[in-house]
């Protein structure tokens, strides 16, 4: 184990748990300037193979925080950072939610609940055309994006087998 | 802590065990993090632990305060049912099996330096995941297409989100406040079943 690495792994990641306002994606810029340029802990190419590897991991979207962990300190650095980039938020996440199920009933509770509810709608309907826009589909990926719309939307299907099955069609460039 | 009776309480508490599972199951199935519509299909309508609305406030708290939304969901689902205890179940639940995941491949691509094709297989992953995303927004939001201030804020926030290109907090800062006073000026004294 290196001590200082791992107090260096420590402070940076608990901070950065603190400002992933959106979800961890938000701070991967910061997260490569200092990873790469600051602290040299990996180089620009390994980050971006480590992002794509995390981000094709089943879970949350945090975990390249482990990966980044392992290259500067094994398998002590990955549990660490894993651990420093998750406390901070779960625990204000936990006191948040706390104060929002003791509030349930209250005329405000229900005022934010019942007014809000559509823009969470709005924005669910935003993020799968973002991520749309960004995958660069092929006209079959349009069909194919249709069809499983319905699908879920009509029927109550597993999605697994169909993730790992379009998963193995992507792996085999058929998509 | 026991929440009031307004809030539509499930037939059966689970069990921390049975927290746990779940959203071990949750996150097996989730690639590329973020994506809610497959732990709204079992927090929802498999175990019915939270009502359509409670899920919805949920996922926008998730995605508001800092972290990752799938883990701040879980915080929020534990918690709900048996306080720090559940919190802690359910966190533990979704991150051990991806955690020793994560490591098996950074094991194989620090110390072997092997890239697996992981760009190709998120390709086709992706396409199922925009599927999953877009019929979750049916299905939470086929209730409102009658509701024409619904709509209206509904629309607003999808425009803001995807041409304006404003960020999550924006969005609420900007319809938040007119959204709330529209729902608070019709007072609502007790929740929809839905």
């Amino acid at each position: 184990m290196k001590p200082g690495a791992i107090l260096s792994l420590i402070s940076f990641f608990s901070v950065l748990s603190i400002l992933s306002i959106g979800g961890s994606n938000s701070v991967i810029p910061e997260m490569a300037r200092h990873a790469v340029e600051v602290e040299h802990w990996l180089t620009a190419a390994q980050f971006t193979n480590i992002f794509a590897i995390s981000q094709a991991t089943p879970g949350p979207s945090n975990l390249i925080v482990a990966l980044i962990g392992f290259k500067v300190a094994g398998f002590w650095g990955a549990l660490v950072a894993q651990l420093a980039m998750m406390l901070p938020a779960a625990s204000l996440m936990l006191l948040i939610s706390r104060i929002w199920v003791a509030s349930s009933g209250s005329p405000w509770h229900l005022a934010l609940e019942h007014g809000l509810a559509p823009i969470a709608v709005g924005l669910i309907f935003a993020s799968g055309w973002t991520i749309a826009e960004g995958a660069s589909l092929s006209t079959i990926g349009y069909v194919i994006v249709a069809a499983c719309t319905l699908l879920f939307w009509k029927s109550h299907i597993n999605p697994i087998p169909i993730i790992v099955g379009a998963g193995m069609l992507g792996w085999m460039r058929l998509i | 802590m026991t929440p009031p009776s307004c809030m539509t309480e499930p037939a059966t508490k689970p069990r921390l065990l049975e927290l746990a599972l779940t959203f071990n199951k949750i996150s097996l199935a989730s690639f590329g993090g973020g994506l809610s519509a497959w732990a709204r299909r079992v927090i929802v309508e498999e175990k019915k632990w939270l009502d359509n609305e409670e899920f919805l406030s949920a996922l926008t708290l998730s995605r508001v305060l800092p972290g990752a939304n799938q883990m701040n969901f879980a915080v929020y689902v534990g918690s709900r049912f048996h306080g720090f205890e559940g919190a802690l179940a359910a966190v533990l639940g979704l991150i051990t099996i991806p955690f020793l995941i994560i490591l098996a491949l950074a094991y194989a691509y620090f110390v072997h330096s092997t890239t697996p094709a992981m760009q190709d297989v998120l390709h086709g992953v992706t396409v199922v995941a925009i599927g999953l995303a877009l019929s979750m927004g049916l299905k939470t939001g086929e209730k409102f297409l009658f509701n024409p201030t619904a709509l209206l804020f509904g629309a607003l926030a999808f425009a803001a989100s995807v041409f304006l290109k404003l960020s999550l907090i924006a969005v609420l800062a900007i319809l938040g406040p007119p959204a709330f006073l529209v729902a608070w000026r019709h007072h609502p004294r007790k929740k929809d079943a839905s």
